[in-house]
């Protein structure tokens, strides 16, 4: 691109970037929860499992609003969640193993679905579940400042830019009211059941929270997507600091950077270097992610074991 | 799908082709049974996935490289060593960052997965957008499609399921003493950690030799389902490791007649759905460590402590 295209930023950039980073924030709570509590390995879980449930929902309702799949995706993540504790509490297996060979069930058997059911017609394509639509959110944007301030205008933004705006309010307000019950509960379990609270509750209520963030970043990013921003950013802040919030706070600002940088990298930058069309968000993201990680692990401080 | 052809498919009378694509299936699944029952005693499952995953990107950068050399680029003698490179190269930054930093092993296999298979799809997003029929055909490394494969390819996948088959023969006493009791392992004079290196080095084999049949996405069900699935039939490591030999191959002849009979399906969906199924009926019915079989005993000795305790 050789001069900057403000509609098409508008169109297209805007609602992307404002799903993502929306996203991201919640993101990064959630994986900080899930690594405070040792539970990385349900990053994995969730983000692979939400698609047969996503699929199924479709599959039954044929809408494709936010809100369906959400509930679809949700219960196949808690399908997965209490399979995997009832396996591995009664078979011979740990629960690395009971998961590892789950999630890739549940995934095979959505992209089953997904290819058996669709003959081509459903837009949901087995590719898009990897590459994700972020750079496909398109938005009718205003051209001019009376249609920016006309609220009719924000109405026509993709379903998917309020539902992640939503999610990320959600999970904000769930952080707030039980941010000490659960620092409490994650920490010292007894001490907190002594205190009159329930850990199992909370445990539940974050899996839940944490299970609806998948399958949001899973709709609009694709697994790969959904992966790398609910571990890295909490990991990265996980090696920076010991202060609870101070982790929060990192990870929200390490992941709506990737977001931003890996977009501007995958859409704007390397097309202009190379030439070609705009290439993946979600691959130019969850790249950059990595180096972001590598980069904190070599250059941050407290990165040692204790 | 067609089941006039699936059932010739079974008894091999499907087109000289599908023979050859048949037995790499099946020596693929044995392989892969073999080294996952290794690989799940040793916890090593989500390892597995990274390796999977992290072919993607060398696999991509080798089609570049081939493509601006003018040469043929979808050949697996091009492909192969580029995924073994990233695949070496992820394993490699798995353990300097566990070795580094305080990161669970969960979050930091997490999240080297994550950012290799997204640098493998940046590029393969740069793949899609070339001109001309060029790139055609590279996307079926995500999820496989072993009825597309040439008579060439299988007999290549062929020889590098035997190999990491026959090294796996001859490694098994050592990596399951490994498994078991790494300390006495290295009293035994084993070397616990070239044995570990040995056990990566063959989960990538599987890994490649998954890549143009099963998908890069799905080898990881490959290796740990049949091994699971022989976990809970037996409680001795040499004949788990025998049960999931047998189901990986059997998997694997199954897979190959049912991607002949349906070859819109990706053919690494189908054979995961299929071990699936293996797996949830033995977790039902298998004797020892089944369900049913658990929940009579636990009855039975219910009813028998009753009966005790109603003694005087």
């Amino acid at each position: 691109m050789n001069s900057w295209d403000w509609s098409r930023l508008a169109a297209l950039d805007l609602p992307a970037l404002l799903c993502g980073s929306a996203l991201a924030l919640a993101a990064s709570s959630a994986g900080t929860l899930l690594l405070l509590r040792r539970q990385g390995l349900f990053a994995d879980g969730l983000s692979h499992a939400v698609l047969p449930g996503v699929v199924l929902a479709f599959l039954w309702t044929g809408s494709r609003a936010p809100a369906v799949l959400l509930a679809g995706g949700l219960s196949a993540g808690l399908v997965l969640a209490l399979a995997t504790r009832a396996t591995a509490r009664r078979a011979p297996l740990d629960a690395g193993a009971v998961l590892g060979a789950l999630y890739p069930l549940f995934f095979a058997f959505g992209l089953l679905l997904l290819e058996g059911a669709s003959g081509g017609d459903l837009d949901l394509a087995p590719s898009h579940v990897l590459f994700g639509q972020l750079e496909q959110l398109a938005w009718r944007a205003p051209s001019d400042l009376e249609g920016w301030l006309d609220p009719a205008s924000y109405r026509r933004l993709p379903g998917l830019v309020w539902h992640s705006l939503g999610l990320w309010l959600g999970s904000a307000l769930w952080l707030r009211l039980a941010g000490r019950a659960l620092f409490a509960s994650g920490f010292d379990p007894v001490g907190a059941r002594l205190l009159g609270l329930r850990p199992g509750l909370f445990e539940a209520a974050t899996l839940v929270c944490c299970a609806a963030i998948a399958v949001g970043l899973f709709q609009v990013g694709g697994v790969v997507l959904a992966l790398a921003l609910l571990l890295v950013p909490a990991a990265c802040a996980r090696l920076l600091t010991d202060r609870y919030r101070t982790q929060f706070r990192l990870a929200a600002l390490f992941g709506v950077l990737l977001i931003w940088a890996g977009y501007g990298l995958a859409v704007f930058l390397l097309p202009a270097l190379l030439g070609t069309q705009s290439l993946s968000a979600a691959g130019g993201i969850s790249s950059l992610a990595g180096l972001l990680l590598l980069g904190v692990a070599r250059f941050g401080p407290r990165r040692a074991r204790v | 799908m067609d089941f006039e052809l699936f059932w010739r498919a079974l008894c091999l009378d499907a087109g000289p082709n599908h023979a050859w694509v048949a037995a790499a299936l099946c020596f693929l699944g044995a392989a892969a049974g073999q080294v996952g029952s290794f690989a799940l005693l040793r916890r090593r499952a989500l390892l597995v996935d990274v390796l999977g995953h992290a072919t993607l990107p060398g696999v991509a950068a080798a089609f570049l490289l081939a493509l601006a050399l003018g040469l043929e680029p979808r050949s697996l003698a091009w492909l192969w060593p580029g995924g073994a490179l990233s695949a070496a190269l992820a394993t490699y930054a798995a353990d300097w960052l566990l070795a580094r930093t305080r990161l669970e092993p969960d979050a930091v296999l997490g999240a080297v997965l994550a950012s290799f298979f997204g640098l493998g799809l940046l590029l393969l997003s740069h793949i899609q957008t070339l001109p001309g029929a060029a790139s055609a055909g590279l996307d079926r490394l995500l999820f496989g499609q072993a009825a597309a494969l040439q008579r060439s390819d299988a007999v290549a996948l062929l020889a590098l399921a035997l190999l990491a088959g026959a090294l796996a023969s001859l490694y098994g006493r050592r990596l399951r003493t490994l498994a078991f009791d790494p300390g006495f392992a290295r009293l035994a004079g084993f070397r616990p950690e070239r044995l570990d290196r040995l056990l990566h080095a063959l989960l990538g084999l599987v890994a490649l030799a998954a890549l143009p049949a099963v998908g890069a996405v799905l080898a990881v069900a490959l290796v740990v389902l049949p091994a699971a699935t022989a976990r809970l039939w037996s409680d001795s490591a040499r004949r788990m490791t025998h049960i999931a030999t047998g189901l990986g191959a059997a998997a694997g002849y199954l897979g190959a007649a049912l991607s002949r009979a349906a070859p819109e399906l990706s053919t690494g969906p189908l054979l995961v759905c299929l071990l699936g199924l293996a797996f949830a009926g033995s977790l039902a019915v298998a004797p020892r460590h089944g369900l049913l079989w658990r929940g009579l005993r636990r009855r039975a000795a219910l009813e028998r402590w009753r009966a005790e305790r109603a003694l005087p």
